[in-house]
């Protein structure tokens, strides 16, 4: 494990080394954006670099958090480097998935090497839920505003785009309501209004 | 008291390209929670033409000011004056006739050994706007540098310049101290021959000179901290603008800023200052009391804004 080279993309990053996959996440979307669209903090220093160094600016941010997915995956700061360091597996997987679904969530986080357990204690959704969304035992499940949340949190986690997972699962999980609510034996612990 | 009188005072600067954004608003109000929090505070008005401080708290302007400290020879205690609350004293530098910016370099010297003397926790100056060298200078000797910017776009282009500014001039008093005085003002003279468009090339470029530039430069980069502070936030999403600010100075100009914090506008601030009332004593419980708190407590503990990132989302 080259430590200079994590600690670089920390800094690259704009982060501490202490701070957490989703925290890595969001530091590398909210970097993205401002690197790659105009804003009042980015505009007055347009003409300030070439086009170039702009670019090189991004692939640096873009190479950073890709090499970080890699240090997470390989059991982060704790440094037990089980994993290959090099995870093309895991962003062919996330190519290969076109709508997700519980059994794809639980891929991408068997991948990442990051237990249940993990998830529970950093998002603080309890474990059976969790287990649920990977299960797609939808009747188990609460219902679709708190679900929804949790699937955000569950994708966070992940480093998948909470928003994307969040409306391809809530899609699944909403068909099988409407094919539940012709049926006579909706369970009422679902249900706030029987 | 005696640990107070043995210890050197923490000097804190606020200063700024552009006016009319906060600057003496947040620094008096800072000012105000340390002194609440039991820190014996003197803040000083170095405002070019423009020293209003005395406003913020109901004082009517001083008859004494830093003309008779250089005139007279008044000892710079006697010319401190009462801001109405416990442990807090205001010192009001440039009323009437003379500016900060006539004050010769000797002068400067003088008053500055003086004020690191004053029996305090915490002496804060609010150097107003303006990207005079003098008031840059007085801006680099802080041990904590803040500046102020609203989330509207001059207020960050003059931020931008602004900071620039008080970099190259760090540059240039750094390597002087070793020597080399012209070294980055010839450089940048001659730019075009060492094909440098910007500071960051000027810094890239001092760091393959010979030694000792390299390491002074280094150094320099490395004891480098400005804090900002992000004022008039009107909605959520604004908050993120510190942070991208933070980051820009960081990777286009080459040196490191702290986000330390926002306050969120409030109508009844302006309210306040024509009543000459201290806002934090009239409204306690604001939100922007707080938030001037969160920013206070950063500042002390030299510490980053921790929620700006959760806040972008």
């Amino acid at each position: 494990m080259n430590r200079d080279r994590y600690l670089r993309d920390f800094e690259i990053l704009e982060f501490t080394p202490d701070a957490k996959l989703k925290d890595v996440r969001k530091a590398y979307l909210f970097l993205q954006d401002l690197y790659s669209s105009e804003s009042i903090a980015s505009l007055p220093v347009t003409d300030e670099l070439s086009y170039r160094d702009k670019q090189s600016i991004l692939d640096d941010i873009e190479a950073a958090y890709q090499h970080l997915l890699d240090f997470f995956a390989a059991g982060g700061t704790k440094g037990t480097g089980q994993l290959p360091p090099d995870r093309t597996d895991l962003r062919e997987l996330v190519e290969s998935i076109s709508a997700y679904d519980g059994p794809s969530l639980r891929k991408v986080r068997e991948c990442l090497g990051i237990s249940i357990e993990d998830i529970a204690q950093e998002t603080r959704v309890p474990r059976h839920h969790l287990r649920h969304i990977e299960a797609e035992n939808f009747d188990e499940l609460p219902p679709p505003v708190y679900t929804r949340g949790f699937v955000v949190n569950f994708a966070e986690v992940l480093l998948l785009d909470p928003q994307v997972v969040a409306k391809d699962f809530m899609s699944r999980y909403n068909d099988w309501r409407k094919a539940g609510t012709d049926k006579p034996r909706l369970r009422t612990k679902r249900s706030f209004r029987s | 008291m005696t640990r107070r009188n043995q210890r050197h005072a923490e000097i804190w600067a606020i200063g700024g390209g552009k006016g009319g954004i906060g600057k003496s608003f947040l620094i008096s109000n800072v000012a105000n929670y340390l002194a609440l929090h039991d820190k014996k505070v003197v803040l000083i008005d170095a405002d070019l033409g423009g020293a209003n401080l005395h406003t913020f708290f109901g004082v009517n302007k001083p008859r004494t000011t830093l003309t008779e400290f250089f005139d007279e020879k008044i000892p710079i205690e006697a010319l401190i004056i009462d801001s109405g609350i416990q442990n807090l004293e205001l010192l009001v530098g440039a009323v009437g006739s003379l500016a900060m910016d006539s004050i010769k370099y000797t002068q400067k010297q003088k008053l500055l050994r003086h004020i690191r003397k004053l029996r305090a926790d915490y002496i804060l100056i609010d150097l107003g706007a303006g990207t005079h060298f003098n008031a840059i200078d007085t801006f680099l000797l802080a041990n904590k540098m803040i500046v102020c910017v609203v989330p509207e776009i001059i207020a960050i282009e003059n931020l931008y310049y602004y900071l620039k500014n008080v970099f190259y001039r760090k540059l240039i008093t750094e390597l002087a101290s070793h020597g080399l005085r012209g070294l980055v003002p010839d450089i940048w003279k001659h730019r075009r021959t060492h094909r440098i468009q910007n500071l960051r090339q000027l810094i890239q470029h001092l760091g393959r000179l010979q030694d000792p530039v390299p390491d002074v430069v280094a150094s320099a980069l490395k004891n480098f901290a400005v804090y900002i502070v992000l004022n008039k936030v009107r909605r959520r999403p604004e908050i993120a603008v510190g942070s991208s600010v933070k980051s820009i100075c960081a990777k286009y100009f080459g040196f490191h800023a702290c986000y330390a914090g926002y306050i969120e506008h409030d109508d009844f601030v302006p309210i306040c200052i024509n009543k000459r009332q201290p806002y934090m004593q009239a409204y306690p419980a604001s939100r922007c009391t707080q938030e001037i708190g969160e920013v206070a407590e950063n500042l002390i503990h030299g510490r980053p804004f921790v929620r700006a990132l959760h806040e972008v989302s």
